[in-house]
This record gives structure tokens, sequence and C-alpha cells, in this order.
């Protein structure tokens, strides 16, 4: 085993860092961060990480030096990378679950800027960390303006020199804050694995970076379910049930030595706030919810 | 975009638009345990950069953060709905309203608090008799009144505000007030004189509030979901395997706030044995169930245990 095969992959810095790690280490990938490292150790997973900014990915994994890495899909464009689209990873920095259209690059002003529409901008100035995404979105609307890059703390640019500014917001609050107002969306995002084309072709690197989006898939939808336990009575049982039926066929049992009854099924984590007290009203008693592993 | 939108309608059949139940939050004391209570009931909490603006991701839900002391006489006289304060303050302030629940937390404890007669350490107060005569600084003067009268003492009580440890050491006084750790009359060179009572917040409500149907209800599900995120702080899940001959001496000794299920492994004469149990018994009944020869023991944790 000298010559141990792997998978080289790279997890996005900054934004994306934290739910990257959370998810990976959740889908069973031991992966030790120390700061100031950039190569993450991960040991036992034949695998190899590199942390690298989420803007950079799409470029290294186009040309081969990693055969895979989580990113967003506006990074792809930008860096119009040919790659392979594994999976779609349903978080972004603050939303697990239902991120798809939340988090997007929107076209902004300031609040008093005349600016109030995409046709406002002929011939001003456009800050971006995104320009060549924005430089097409400009062409395709038929205006012509200068897009400057910016490295980032782009809300600022409107206040030196700027006329607008392409900014990616998930809340609106960083927006809001700096008193900026929503014109247009240029572009919705999503984060996502990518793989390079030819690791792909690889069938043993194609199956390990296939497994890894499933995993990933499942440890995100995992943290989106939660598992309910509760007692009823044979009299309240048809009661609770049709509470139940939205969430499928619930396990049921019958407890040793009493006449009750356990139901055991899995819903929505969101859901379960509002749905326990409904699910007591209908007659279910010692409701335990608990997230741990899918029953 | 919302998280869920169309989901609560269906459940809740007697949602009416823009009614609200006005939940006061602790600006200091509880509040801490209170915000994590609704967290694990279920509550995204918004909290603004100064801290005095709350928000909950339940329109039906609106909370004004203050002072422990005004938020009890707010509930009394409807100003608020609801809110979550120790007994002794209500008990202090002669407050009625509606109790709607208990719980047991303290000021940075899952445990319950208490309210003490403290001096410092030096001081030759050595029983509660010494504090005959006495000027006493107190948090609670009613209650510290209540409390030298019913030993048959007189002293002169005067009113501090938080803190009062501070004060007691440098005046050289006795203080009346919460404690809850110890840790401030530790840090304050004090030293427990004699516990005046064990307190525990209890969720209020005031009574013409308590009259109307739907914020009762909106009240004691609110009391139900912090209830069972309190206890399942306590609680934990545990499963094993356990072979049919040692399953009657398992079951034996496996307590039952839910009774175990049991169920059959396919093919196997062994069984899954699913049961809920106190966090403190799970220290003394995993070496037992070990020693009984159960396999395969998993403890997990709960995120809501509802009675």
């Amino acid at each position: 085993m000298q010559n141990e095969q792997k998978i080289i992959i790279g997890i996005p810095k900054g934004s994306l860092q934290e739910n990257s790690l959370l998810f990976l280490r959740k889908a069973g990938f031991d992966i030790a961060l120390t700061p100031r490292v950039c190569q993450p150790k991960a040991d036992g997973c034949a695998m190899s990480c590199f942390l690298l900014r989420a803007e950079e990915i799409p470029k290294y994994v186009a040309g081969g030096e990693l055969d895979a890495g989580i990113t967003g899909s506006d990074w792809v464009l930008e860096n119009k990378a040919k790659v392979v689209k594994v999976a779609d990873l349903d978080f972004a920095k603050q939303t697990v679950g239902k991120a798809a259209g939340r988090v997007r690059w929107v076209l902004a002003a300031p609040q008093n800027s005349p600016i109030r529409s995409v046709k406002d901008l002929q011939g001003k100035v456009i800050a971006s960390e995104l320009v060549n995404v924005t430089m097409a979105y400009l062409k395709a609307n038929n205006v012509q303006a200068k897009v400057e890059f910016s490295w980032g703390a782009t809300e600022a640019k409107p206040f030196l020199g700027a006329d607008a500014i392409v900014d990616i917001t998930e809340t609106g609050e960083s927006l809001r804050t700096n008193n900026l107002r929503i014109i247009d969306t240029v572009l919705q995002t999503k984060t996502q694995l990518i793989a390079n084309l030819k690791a792909w072709a690889d069938p043993w690197k194609k199956e390990r970076i296939q497994t890894l989006g499933l995993l990933l898939q499942s440890r995100i939808q995992g943290l989106q379910m939660t598992n309910i336990i509760a007692h009823t009575n044979k009299a309240n049982l048809p009661n609770v049930l049709r509470y139940t039926k939205k969430f499928g066929k619930p396990w049921i049992e019958t407890i040793v030595g009493s006449d009750l009854l356990e139901i055991s099924f899995r819903c929505e984590s969101k859901m379960a706030r509002d749905f326990i007290p409904c699910l007591r009203k209908a007659g279910a008693r010692e409701i335990v919810q608990h997230s741990v592993f899918p029953l | 975009m919302l998280a869920i939108p169309a989901i609560k309608p269906v459940f809740i059949n007697n949602m009416a638009q823009n009614k609200k139940l006005l939940l006061g939050i602790s600006d200091r004391s509880l509040r801490t345990q209170t915000l994590e209570l609704l967290e694990g009931a279920g509550y995204a909490i918004n909290i603004s950069l100064a801290g005095h603006r709350i928000t909950l991701d339940d329109p039906e839900i609106e909370c004004f953060v203050s002072g422990a002391h005004e938020l009890a006489d707010w509930v009394q006289e409807g100003i608020l709905d609801i809110c979550i304060l120790q007994k002794a303050r209500l008990l202090d302030q002669g407050i009625k309203v509606k109790e709607i629940a208990e719980f047991k937390y303290g000021t940075g404890i899952w445990d319950l608090g208490k309210v003490v007669v403290a001096v410092p350490d030096k001081s030759p107060i050595k029983t509660i008799k010494d504090l005959q005569g006495k000027e006493i600084l107190s948090r609670l003067p009613n209650l510290t009144e209540n409390f030298l009268k019913a030993n048959n003492l007189t002293a002169k009580i005067i009113r501090v505000s938080y803190p009062s440890e501070p004060k007691g050491e440098m005046l050289g006084k006795p203080v009346v007030d919460f404690t809850n750790t110890g840790k401030t009359l530790k840090e304050h060179n004090m030293r427990v004189l004699a516990v005046i009572m064990t307190t525990s917040p209890r969720l209020i409500m005031n009574n013409k509030a308590y009259q109307d149907k739907w914020k009762r209800e909106k009240a004691e599900t609110l009391a139900m979901l912090l209830q069972g995120a309190r206890l399942a702080k306590d609680m934990i899940g545990l499963m094993m395997h356990v072979s049919h001959n040692i399953l009657p001496a398992v079951l034996k000794i496996l307590p039952a706030m839910k009774k175990p299920t049991v169920t059959q492994l396919r093919g196997e004469s062994v069984f899954d044995v699913l049961t809920v149990i106190n966090k403190q018994q799970s220290r003394v009944l995993l070496p037992q169930l070990k020693a009984l020869g159960c396999t395969d023991i998993v403890e997990f944790p709960l995120d809501r245990v509802i009675v």
C-alpha cells in the first residue's frame, strides 16, 4: 500500500468553510483543521484536502490540480471553468436547506441614488468581485458601463466613487446596514460539489467523488430532519395518525406490559415546534424528539 | 422565501390575524437561560446589537426587554401578557398573576437558585439572631421583612439595587440577595448566613389576558415547549441489544419515564431495547447494564421531551 490512491479536494475558505467542514465531518471524514494550515489532515479518508478561497477552487478543479471541490456555482461561471457538476449542496453561510434562491448576486445602489433600473447604468461605474458575470449581465441588458474589480467589502464602494455594486447577499442584512437598495437580481447561486473532467473519467475517482456527494447531501438533509417518538393509546391512535400521515407511514409498536402504543416517525425539524403541541392535543404523551440518527 | 409560510395554518386552526402575545424578557437575571430554552423550544431568536430588541420567528409573539422588577409590575398591570420571573421576585412585590408553569433553572445554572442572607467573611454576625437591630441591605425588602418577622427579629432594611454584594463588602453589612452559583458572594468575600427561600422561575400571565382563550392557549403551548426543551437537558436516550435470557433482568432495572420499547431483531433471539432515562441515572445504570451482558449500548442526546 505504498502508493495509496487518493482524491484531492478543495474546501472553501471563508463564508462556506464552516458548513462545508460541518457536513464533511458529519459524513464521516475526519478532517482536522488547525489554524493557519492550508492542508487540513484527513486521516484514513483516502483523501487529501486543500483549504482555498471558493473563488479559486473552480480554476484548480478545471486545471486538474484538484480532483474535486466545494464551491459556489457563481465562481464556476466567473472562472468560465469547464467542470463536472456532481451535486448541489443545499447550504450557504447562514442557511441550511432551502438555500437555493436565497443566496444571490444583486445589483445595488445607495438608497438616495437616482439609479432605478439596470438601464440607468449606461456609462456608469460598477464595482464587483464578480467581474465577468457582471459584464455578461450588462451586455445582456444592452448597457455599456465600466466594471471595476473589487477585492471585497464591496458595500463600501458606492461611497468611494462607484455608482452601483454587484454583490452577494443571503439575508440582505449587510446591504440594509450600509444603506444600499437592491435594484435587480443578477445571478442566483448555489453551493456545489464539482469535479475535474479527467478525474471523472477515472472509475475509481468517479466513484469516490460520487459517494462524497451523496454522503454530503444526505447529511445536509439529515440536519433538516428530526425523529419523534411518542406514546398513545388505542383510542387516540386514529387522531394521532391523522396528524402524522403527512410524514409517511409511522412505525407503530405495542409496548409490552401496557395498553400503550409507541409511534415513531421523522419530520422536518422546522415543523416540530408547531407540530408537537398538536400531537399532544391529539392524545400523544411522552413525546421525545431527537436528531441523532434515522431510526 | 421564508422558512415555513405554508405550513402553519394547517396546524393552528385558531390562528387569529394580528393577535399577539406580549412576552417580557428580563434584561439580566435568567436571561441567558430563558433565551436558550426559547431556542431549544424551536424559536429562531434575533437579538439587536444593544440587546434590547429581541425578535422571534413567530409573528404571534412580541418580546419586550426590561428589568425583572418592572416586568413583574407590567404583567400584573396588563401592559405585558406573560413573562418568566423568579418566584422570590413575585413574592417580594406581592404580584397577583396566574402562574402557568414552573421551571428548574437559575441565572447561570440549570438548577434552582436561592435567596440568602449573607455577611462579610469577617463579620461578627454568626447566627441570624445577631441580625437584631442591624442594618440590612436588601434587594428584596418585603421578603426580608417577612423573614425577620418569622424569626422574631427587627432590623433596619435598606433597599438597594443590583448588585448588593459589593455594597455589603464595602460597608461591612449583611445583604439579602439571589445566589445561584455562589460565585459573586465568594468574589466579594461574603458568606451565607441563612437561606430565606429556594426560588424557581415561573411563567406568569396577566389575569385578564388569561381569560382570553387565544392568549391562554398560546401561552400554554409556549410553556409546554419550554418545559420540553428544559426536560431534554436532564434526559438522554438509551439504545442497546439484549439477548432474551437477560431481558427480564434488564427491564427490571430500567426506570420507566417512558416504558422501554422492545423490538425483536429479525431471526435472532436478541432484542433491541430503546428507552429514555435521566442523565444522572445513566451513570449508575450503564455499568449495571454492561455487567448484565447488554451489548451495543448507545446513548444519545434529546432535543425535546414532552410528558
